[in-house]
């Protein structure tokens, strides 16, 4: 235990803490916890009012709250085992840390711990949804705050026990590749869940109060049966049996997890597949840039997660315009990101880049290209899709130029940022490439220009702007002029921040 | 000879259908500094990760110090110091920080070590303590990770490519301080891609190849194997890994 404590104090101390200058200032703990009051509070709120409805209902010794509530904490435990058990997994294999520890007298499990630990404060979604919504169950149910926090706190500790074995035994054999694509599949499917439970809920509830009543006992006796672990919480407010329960099975778990952790090798787990040919012809940028942009460990998730959001938004607000505007402005921040990786990628190996007999220009174009290529193939396949789902006219397609060049923009960006910064990188967290003031700045640009490129598609805009014109034809110029002028700017911005990326690039020592 | 402090028994280390280790059987006596040599990719790292306790082997043995890697990791661990190819630090702790670290994860008095680091900053021109590891060049952190490991005076130390970034004060300072620490009965087991250093300082080679042991012995076992009395290890090296003539060929086709 000693060890694990020594781990938390220097390794958690190094890791959520920021270099300004010859200074160091904490600032990761207090970004969590605000974090999680913004995604907890509103859900907390929004469930709070749910059970206080829900609570008026009795069927048997329950309450329809209790019904609901059991089926939040089944959803968020599950989700919660899906995405942290294979982030954790990941964690155990190639992982520099662990290397490093592993020289030292440290037992293996404290080492498990340890991971646990970050890979916990680096994924609180799940917790959080959990953490303030059973208290408000509690409290709407007029019990006590406190003991509510308390039960849902110890029910986060068998959460993080059974996930403790589970990685554990699932890590001796599951390969990285394998739990990194379920990590990331699970993370998603929490992320979007969580925007599906703030829009459909209280149409949910309401059709709750609207079922029969032997068929809701028949459903409560089923989810809140003795061996469901996710109802212990909901069963220990009434029965302290429950709570015993839990805090004896936390512990065992964990003791049962011991031995297995220790078996852990941390290694790669390989599978070996036949290379049939050598695609790196040549040496082009391009390929090589597309290959390291593939093989990167975040871009399954930077791919996903805006058109995860996008397609969410476009069918709930029944509305393409934000649902792309959403869409561009997350793709744009990742945009950034992958051209200031790749940019990071040159630096790493540095000065092997300026001794090639590869032009800068040809050097650094790639970077740029690449992800603005696969970003605008998804926008494209974006309005593809919404075309044929609200029926939209081809016009929308004319979007594609205009998007290339905020794509573009918003890559030099990221190229420029990350060129401009004073520790390009960060050795404890490799996958940051910029600051998260540089990744607003970038986000904020991005919201900014696809509102300008995209509201003249917003029917009541046109409308709107037609009746302010009173001639049609001036409207549709302005209509169609307003993004291909803010294009053309962009396209002129690009070009002179291009070559102050050159510069910057030829100033590096 | 001292007693047996490093002994591997048929080791064998897989990475899926890739043997990096085959069926090693290694003996390091006690005092000795051993030279563990061989082309890139020979196996000399996975080696040395495997007798530090880092890699599991896939099957064989390994004992450290008498004690059963399998069934004394921990304790082994304590006894032993390794400096890895590359000095990896947490990046955001300042170099004072690290030895903290490495202090109360062993458990150590904190007020003898202070005084031993002090001595080994001196000896080792370290001046910057209060640095950010990630703004500490290569040569710098190599000189920390050294501090962290010979302030402990562990019973058995692990160096892969030791030298590799030092000045060439540095160098000498740890070439010489491995020797007085081999002849206080310390046990040394390094890799090198220098080979003078090997035959300077080295009391016994082992040369891995393709991740068997092909030739093991002093420098003088060595030539004998190669018939050659004067042969440098440099030659001894090369007539034993089979590639001195490809490397006249190449260049007589270059």
């Amino acid at each position: 235990m000693r060890q694990l404590l020594v781990l938390l104090k220097y390794g958690l101390g190094a890791r959520y803490s920021r270099r300004d200058g010859g200074t160091r200032r904490s600032f990761g703990f207090v970004a969590l916890v605000v974090s999680s009051f913004i995604i907890g509070f509103p859900l907390g709120s929004l469930f709070f009012e749910l059970f206080k409805v829900l609570s008026a209902v009795r069927i048997s010794t329950y309450t329809l709250s209790t019904l609901l509530m059991v089926q939040w904490s089944i959803l968020s435990g599950l989700l919660f085992l899906i995405s942290f058990v294979p982030s954790l997994i990941n964690s155990f294999a190639r992982n520099d840390e662990i290397q490093f520890l592993l020289t030292f007298p440290i037992e293996r499990w404290a080492i498990v711990a340890y991971q646990m630990v970050l890979t916990l404060a680096l994924q609180p979604l799940t917790v959080v949804m959990y953490l303030f919504v059973f208290p408000a169950y509690v409290v709407a149910c007029g019990g006590n705050l406190f003991y509510g926090f308390l039960v849902a706190i110890l029910f986060v500790f068998l959460m993080l026990s059974l996930s403790f074995l589970l990685s554990c035994v699932f890590g001796l054999f599951l390969e990285r590749s394998q739990a990194r694509r379920i990590s990331t599949a699970g993370l998603i499917v929490t992320i979007v869940l969580f925007f599906l439970a703030m829009q459909f809920l209280p149409n949910y509830a309401r059709n709750l109060v609207n079922q029969n009543i032997s068929f809701l006992s028949h459903a409560l006796t089923k989810f809140m049966h003795p061996l469901n672990i996710f109802a212990w919480p909901v069963r220990a407010l009434n029965e302290p049996f429950y709570l015993l329960i839990m805090l004896i099975v936390c512990p065992t778990l964990f003791l049962l997890s011991v031995p297995v952790a220790e078996k852990l090798s941390f290694e790669q787990k390989v599978s070996f597949r036949s290379s049939r040919r050598i695609w790196f012809g040549a040496g082009k940028v391009f390929w090589k840039d597309l290959k390291i942009l593939a093989r990167n460990e975040q871009s399954l998730f930077t791919l996903l997660y805006p058109v995860a959001f996008g397609v969410l938004f476009g069918v709930s607000f029944r509305n393409f315009v934000p649902a792309m505007m959403l869409f561009t402005t997350l793709s744009g921040s990742y945009v950034a990101y992958n051209s200031a990786m790749l940019t990071k990628q040159e630096l790493s190996v540095w000065p092997l880049p300026v001794l090639l007999p590869v032009k800068e220009s040809n050097l650094l174009l790639p970077k740029l290209i690449v992800p603005s290529s696969i970003y605008l193939a998804l926008f494209s396949a974006m309005l593809v899709f919404f075309k044929f789902w609200f029926s939209l006219p081809s016009t929308i397609f004319l979007l594609v130029p205009v998007m290339s060049t905020v794509f573009l923009f918003s890559s030099t960006l990221g190229m420029l940022f990350y060129l401009k910064q004073p520790f390009r990188s960060d050795p404890s967290n490799p996958s940051r490439v910029l600051t998260s003031t540089r990744v607003l700045t970038i986000q904020g640009i991005v919201l900014l220009l696809s509102l300008i490129c995209l509201m003249p598609f917003q029917t009541s805009v046109r409308s709107a702007l037609v009746e302010i014109v009173g001639v049609q034809n001036v409207a549709f110029l302005i209509f169609y002029g307003v993004p291909f002028g803010c294009a053309v700017l962009l396209a002129i911005f690009s070009k002179r921040l291009f070559n102050r990326v050159k510069q910057l690039f030829q100033e590096i020592e | 000879m001292g007693n047996i402090v490093i002994e591997t028994r048929d080791l064998v280390k897989n990475f899926g259908k890739v043997r990096a280790v085959d069926n090693l059987n290694l003996k390091v006596f006690q005092g000795e500094i051993y030279g563990f040599l061989g082309p890139n990719g020979a196996g000399k790292t996975t080696t040395i990760r495997l007798l530090t306790g880092t890699l599991k082997p896939s099957s064989g043995s390994i004992r450290v110090l008498g004690m059963d890697m399998q069934k004394a990791e921990i304790e082994i661990k304590k006894s032993i110091g390794v400096v890895p190819d590359e000095p990896r630090m947490y990046s955001s702790l300042r170099g004072y920080e690290f030895l903290n670290f490495v202090i109360e994860i062993f458990g150590l008095d904190k007020k003898s070590m202070r005084e031993r680091i002090e001595e080994l900053c001196s000896a080792f021109g370290i001046d910057y303590l209060d640095k950010f590891i990630a703004d500490m060049s290569h040569g710098m952190k190599q000189k920390l990770m050294l501090v962290s490991v010979l302030m402990r005076k562990p019973r058995v130390i692990f160096l892969d490519e030791p030298t590799v970034g030092l000045d060439a004060r540095s160098a000498k300072i740890l070439k010489l301080l491995l020797a007085k620490y081999a002849s206080e009965g310390c046990t040394i087991f390094m890799t090198t891609h220098v080979l003078e250093i090997a035959e300077k300082m080295c009391s016994r080679i082992g040369i891995i190849d393709k991740g068997s042991l092909i030739a093991e012995g002093t420098m003088d076992e060595l030539r004998k194997l190669v018939r050659d009395n004067v042969a440098s290890l440099e030659d001894v090296f090369l007539r034993l890994t089979a590639t001195e003539e490809d490397i006249l060929q190449i260049v007589k086709e270059l």
